[in-house]
């Protein structure tokens, strides 16, 4: 059954975050088929990534807009099934499609069955919880996403499993293949608006259904891309202003969040944080919630105190198995760790670091090295930053490129350039990985 | 004496105690808004001591070459603040928008801190610019913090006292830290 799902995700510009996806969902599950849709300017160093983990790539032009991308998975997976997530998810065993995949057999008339997305920002851990009701009323002008846990649940049980019915569910789901042979993502839009869109049509031009399957969980840990990636292309606010014209709407309310509206700086909601009924409490508190009746799922007492407490913890099966890629170096032979490294693209104030071990390192065995750092300093050694925070590595290899996003130091003035130098604490002492050159024209 | 060539006046002040051999020595008592090195003092409520000492630096790792010193300062007194201040330049903060601050250290406890850039006005008057408020951990710590700032107007070159970085420690109890390095540069 599991490889009749296809895991479907549509990256840009964070080949960091799709490595650390990708090995997370190959570690556990080994056979699943995964696409990319790869919307990046610079795809050529995540080739051979890509080849060694049996991903199927679906090169995009560059910043071609989720839309488009996700469409284009949709014309190429050949599975009846696409597991749809974003690439700064991290999975596992929990995050098993295999649950939604039996819902979809047994249930002819759903067409998404979306999961549970434990946010982690920080030591802080939310539970998501956007499962919608979708509202629009043409004669007010307006559309209102209520959250399901406003009402009374709408539950199901399928065979072993309890789901909720909702319109709108997390892009963490699993969908039939077939619906999107007559609902797709609209093209015209780039990055935000994409999803309520999607989902209005499927609820008002389709007759699937959408359900909520709580027992199937990942994590979402926003990785920093940059200030380009933040603020030029993340938060681009035109496909809002699109969403709203295009189905007649003065008024977007998100209960719980807030309110867009036309002329209003429909990038930001206006009333209510986000976040404030999204700690799970809610769903907790209904009768006939998940952890009474699927029993022994481990979800409820899944909670942590830090961040790292989280990564070790994330697989109860094999603890420390899942995550801790992210805070240890994969080095091999016994010998020094020794990185090559490729030019990244920057910005003012992050790197894209691309690296892989020396091949001369290359070997069975395995030897962990933590505390990888950067030191910055000028052209002529003046140290911009001793030693930097630890960075998000990623298990190397000879045979390809990894990638991490790095912070650069403020730039001091009159310098043309300044170095860095990775650094590993090998426990007796520091060992130097590998040195590089940032210039004021990359950055 | 080993010379510090720091980006910043800042740096080059915090420096000057941790580049040369010849300022070490055992616990002292000092009291407040006194030279523990030139540019360098501790600021608490008068009345009270601090120690400090400046002695080799136990662990090569945790600054340049060039810092053979760590500095290490104690306080147990009654004070309703507790503060490391470094003098600055103006040139340093000319037309600054944006800070790189490094705080190498390790305290005794864990410690809120909070930095900030104090910029005298005139003979008593002066004002204050928030750089960041972190917490550090009952250990060896690395605080590393790029930031935006209020935009700093070109020097005053008529202002005889020279701006300040201040680091405000809490005062939840005795703290003892001993710094091993700081960088603190502005663009």
């Amino acid at each position: 059954m599991i490889n009749d799902v296809a895991l479907a995700v549509v990256t840009f510009e964070r080949p960091f975050a799709v490595q650390r996806l990708i090995h997370s969902v190959r570690n556990h599950f080994p056979t699943m088929p995964i696409y990319v849709a790869d919307q990046s300017a610079e795809a050529a160093l995540m080739a051979d990534f890509y080849s060694a983990h049996a991903v199927q790539v679906i090169r995009m032009p560059f910043d071609a807009g989720l839309a488009a991308s996700r469409n284009a998975l949709a014309a190429n997976v050949r599975e009846p099934y696409l597991f749809l997530v974003d690439d700064d998810f991290v999975f596992g065993p929990m995050s098993d499609p295999g649950p939604a995949v039996e819902i979809l057999e047994q249930e002819p008339d759903i067409g998404v069955v979306g999961g549970r997305l434990h946010d982690m920002q920080g030591a802080r851990e939310t539970v998501r919880n956007w499962e919608m009701f979708l509202h629009l009323d043409q004669r007010s002008r307006t559309l209102t996403c209520t959250p399901i846990y406003n009402y009374a649940p709408l539950r199901r049980v399928v065979g072993r499993h309890v789901i909720y019915m909702a319109d709108a569910v997390l892009n963490f789901c699993v969908i039939r293949k077939e619906i999107l042979t007559t609902t797709l993502w609209d093209e015209r839009i780039k990055i935000n608006g994409e999803h309520e869109d999607f989902y209005l049509n499927l609820k008002l031009h389709s007759h699937w259904r959408v359900a909520y399957l709580p027992t199937m969980a990942a994590i979402h840990h926003h990785m920093y891309g940059g200030q380009r990636y933040e603020q030029s292309l993340r938060g681009r606010t035109e496909g809002w202003t699109y969403i709203l014209s295009k189905w007649e709407i003065n008024q977007h309310l998100e209960i719980g969040s807030g309110t867009r509206e036309i002329g209003g700086g429909v990038g930001a909601w206006f009333a209510n944080a986000r976040g404030e009924r999204r700690d799970g409490s809610c769903w907790e508190s209904m009768p006939g919630g998940h952890a009474q009746e699927t029993g022994a799922t481990g979800l409820m007492n899944w909670r942590l105190r830090t961040v790292d407490e989280k990564i070790e913890n994330f697989d109860e099966t094999n603890p420390g198995a899942t995550l801790a890629f992210l805070l240890r170096y994969e080095a091999t032979g016994g010998a020094p760790p020794v990185m090559e490294f490729r030019p990244g693209s920057a910005t003012a104030d992050a790197l894209v670091l691309w690296y892989r071990l020396g091949s001369a390192h290359h070997g069975p065995s395995e030897r962990w090295c933590s505390s990888v750092s950067l030191r910055w300093t000028t052209a002529d050694g003046m140290p911009l930053i001793w030693k930097s925070d630890l960075i998000a590595t990623q298990p190397a290899s000879s045979e390809w490129w990894a990638a991490a996003c790095v912070p650069v130091p403020l730039w001091p003035r009159g310098s043309a350039e300044i170095r860095f130098e990775v650094l590993a604490d090998s426990g007796s002492g520091e060992i130097s990985l590998g040195r590089g050159v940032l210039n004021a024209a990359n950055g | 004496m080993t010379q510090f060539p720091g980006l910043s006046r800042f740096e080059r002040n915090v420096g000057g105690a941790l580049s040369d051999p010849a300022k070490r020595g055992d616990f002292a008592e000092v009291k407040p808004y006194v030279d523990i090195a030139p540019g360098v003092q501790l600021g608490f409520e008068r009345g009270n001591t601090a120690s400090i000492s400046i002695g080799e630096k136990a662990d090569p790792s945790r600054s340049p070459e060039t810092c053979v010193n760590q500095l290490v300062f104690s306080f147990s007194g009654s004070s309703r603040w507790l503060t490391l201040e470094i003098a600055g330049g103006w040139d340093d903060l000319d037309r600054a928008a944006q800070f790189q601050l490094g705080i190498y250290a390790k305290p005794s406890r864990i410690v809120d801190c909070r930095a900030v850039v104090r910029l005298p006005l005139g003979e008593v008057e002066s004002e204050d610019v928030e750089l960041a408020s972190f917490r550090m951990p009952d250990g060896d710590a690395c605080f590393n913090r790029t930031g935006s700032m209020r935009a700093l107007e070109s020097r005053r070159p008529e202002v005889a006292r020279p701006p300040k970085l201040i680091l405000f420690f809490d005062n939840r109890g005795a703290l003892s830290l001993r710094l091993d390095y700081l960088t603190a540069y502005f663009a």
